[in-house]
């Protein structure tokens, strides 16, 4: 459906509904339910150079109106996706956004580079712990993160997004990285929280921190989305607790050109799919188009 | 094995004692799918996750054996009759066949997966024996469901207030004879003792494994577990693994 066709950054999407990194693995356990090419775009697991074993066990727990999770960024390591998964995810006809990151700007430059010709656009994870700083992570560091974006501008010329935290100081990091050469953003990544058990009297989970993800978070993501649509021209995937069409418009009206659907994938495998369905019977009764919404609350 | 899908269920009984409960299903779409040791992630209304649940299934119905722990479970326990709920599966793998006699030993909820692979076992003329360990006589709702597996059931209470006194493990050793195949699921204690049993004797065992999970299909890695073998992924490449893999914790952890 043409309403719903989107550019982004040069790439031709013909929805704005994109999966978010870590909710959707590289789609392979979902292609069974519906094609991977009725969505946006997909955008695959956290990668980084080597593979990762990740976080002790518990990984996740519920909250109210949300999750927390601490996987601790595993996945098998570059050369295991480049072999298995990106070009299988490519045949299905799919739009990838491939989600990478590293212990150092070198690191993540490396990945960029190897993933590029599987890649319609890379989305740079500043939310991962610089080993330099302590772990502090980059996102939490401006100066930091732009050396980040500017060793991954280098090393791919695919289309490079920063994916900012709502922790730290957002928007100055997001004016950084933009200096440093960054061509778009997504946000919001989950915040840590904590759940502790009443009986054993310890966190719930094995890294004790976890992020919050889930309709909990959604009010964060559109406040943040509506302020750095305020900073920047370039162009916004928004995420955070999107599952509905009204989530989807919100955002949209905030700033987001795209919008991604994580934990609701969780609860509902279909999610992704029903809310590319859910727009198109929404506009198929209109004159307006999605992009029509963007940025609409500005105006 | 059948590529899972979201299917719908419709609660059509249920039989509830204090914080457990059975849940029956009516999920016609589901019931020829599903194999022993499978399971399902199924919607609580009002949780954002789901819950992994192993049913069993009986009289083309799905059963599914409740202990209330948290608001998840409890939420399941205090469905209306007539509660219409989503579920993904089947999800994972299946109990192996059996080299010779089977011999299964479940505890608590574990009765779930261990009388359907009983009532499948019987049905196909492999001699099965049941092994059900329950603190008390409150579990004695389940004595029905475990004689209509055709199985040979032997029912432990710890108090001795319904059947043989003690835990199933305890007499579990006494029972193996050379080609038995052990198959437990419940607490960890008691899938611990049912190893270390079939292990003295170098008999096969395989036990089933809980993790917490948020998507129970493969995709947020949430369930990985160390095995003697490497990391796995419960959801995926479990949940049932043969006990000689499995590193058990010393700490009790109730199911
Ligand atoms: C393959 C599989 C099959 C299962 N089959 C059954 C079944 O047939 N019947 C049944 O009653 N339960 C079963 N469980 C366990 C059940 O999924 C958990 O008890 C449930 O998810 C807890 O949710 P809650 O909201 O009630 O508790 P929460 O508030 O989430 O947690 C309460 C307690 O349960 C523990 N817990 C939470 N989630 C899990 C989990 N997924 N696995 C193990 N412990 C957990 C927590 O550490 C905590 O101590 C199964 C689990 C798995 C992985
Ligand atoms: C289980 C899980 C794993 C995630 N893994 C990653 C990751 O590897 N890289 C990343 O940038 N974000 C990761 N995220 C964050 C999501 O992509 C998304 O930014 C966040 O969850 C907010 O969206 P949601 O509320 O729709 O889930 C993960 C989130 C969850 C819940
Ligand atoms: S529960 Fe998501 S990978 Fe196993």
């Amino acid at each position: 459906m043409k309403k719903l066709e989107v550019d982004f950054l040069g790439v031709r999407f013909p929805n704005p509904v994109v999966t978010a990194s870590g909710t959707f693995n590289f789609g392979k356990e979902y292609a069974h339910l519906y094609p991977l090419s009725r969505l946006g775009a997909i955008t695959t697991k956290g990668t980084s150079p080597r593979p990762i074993p990740g976080a002790p066990p518990p990984r996740i727990t519920e909250t109210e109106r949300g999750m927390l999770n601490a996987i601790g960024l595993e996945n098998k390591g570059v050369e295991a996706y480049l072999e298995d998964e990106l070009p299988w995810l490519k045949a299905q006809g799919a739009r990838v956004i491939v989600n990478v990151f590293g212990e150092n700007p070198a690191e993540f430059a490396l990945v960029a580079a190897k993933v590029s010709p599987y890649a319609d656009l890379v989305e740079v994870n500043l939310s991962c712990p610089n080993v330099h700083a302590g772990g502090l992570p980059y996102a939490h560091d401006p100066a930091a993160a732009a050396e980040v974006i500017r060793a991954v501008k280098e090393a791919t010329d695919r289309p490079v997004l920063a994916k900012l935290s709502p922790e730290g100081p957002t928007l100055r990091v997001a004016e950084a990285v933009e200096a440093a050469g960054a061509d778009g953003f997504s946000l919001i990544n989950t915040i840590r929280g904590m759940r502790i058990d009443l009986e054993t009297k310890k966190p719930v989970l094995g890294h004790r921190t976890g992020g919050l993800s889930g309709p909990a978070i959604r009010p964060i993501a559109v406040r943040l989305v509506y302020e750095l649509f305020q900073n920047t021209d370039r162009p916004i995937l928004g995420m955070g607790g999107v599952r509905t069409v009204e989530d989807a418009l919100e955002l949209a009206l905030a700033g987001a050109r795209m919008v991604a659907v994580g934990t609701a994938t969780f609860a509902d495998p279909y999610a992704p799919l029903k809310l590319v369905q859910g727009l198109e019977a929404f506009f198929a009764g209109r004159g307006d188009t999605w992009l029509d919404w963007v940025g609409g609350a500005h105006r | 094995m059948r590529a899972w899908d979201d299917h719908r269920l419709r609660l059509v009984d249920k039989e509830v004692r204090g914080e457990r409960g059975l849940l029956v299903f009516d999920a016609p779409s589901l019931v020829e799918a599903l194999s022993p040791g499978q399971f399902l992630n199924l919607e609580v209304p009002g949780r954002l996750l789901r819950r992994p649940m192993a049913p069993a299934v009986m009289g083309g119905r799905l059963l599914v054996f409740v202990r209330g722990r948290g608001p998840g479970t409890r939420g399941l326990l205090a469905l209306p009759e007539g509660a219409v709920l989503r579920a993904l599966g089947p999800l994972g793998n299946a109990f192996p066949e059996p080299r010779g006699r089977a011999l299964l030993v479940s505890g608590g909820t574990g009765v779930g997966p261990l009388l359907f692979l009983a009532r499948r076992l019987v049905a196909a003329g492999r001699e099965t024996v049941l092994f059900h360990g329950a603190r008390d006589a409150s579990e004695g709702f389940l004595l029905p469901y475990l004689r209509a597996t055709g199985a040979e059931v032997r029912f432990f209470t710890e108090d001795g207030s319904l059947g043989e006194r003690g835990f199933p493990t305890e007499m579990l050793p006494f029972s193996l004879r050379p080609g038995d195949t052990v198959y437990a699921v419940g607490p960890e204690p008691l899938m611990r003792a049912a190893a270390r049993a079939a292990a003295t004797m170098a008999l096969p065992a395989y036990v089933s494994l809980e993790a917490h999970m948020a998507c129970g299909v493969g995709s947020c890695l949430s369930c990985r577990v160390e095995l003697k073998s490497g990391p796995v992924h419960v959801c995926q490449d479990g949940p049932v693994f043969p006990a000689e893999e499995v590193f058990f914790a010393e700490t009790p952890h109730v199911r």
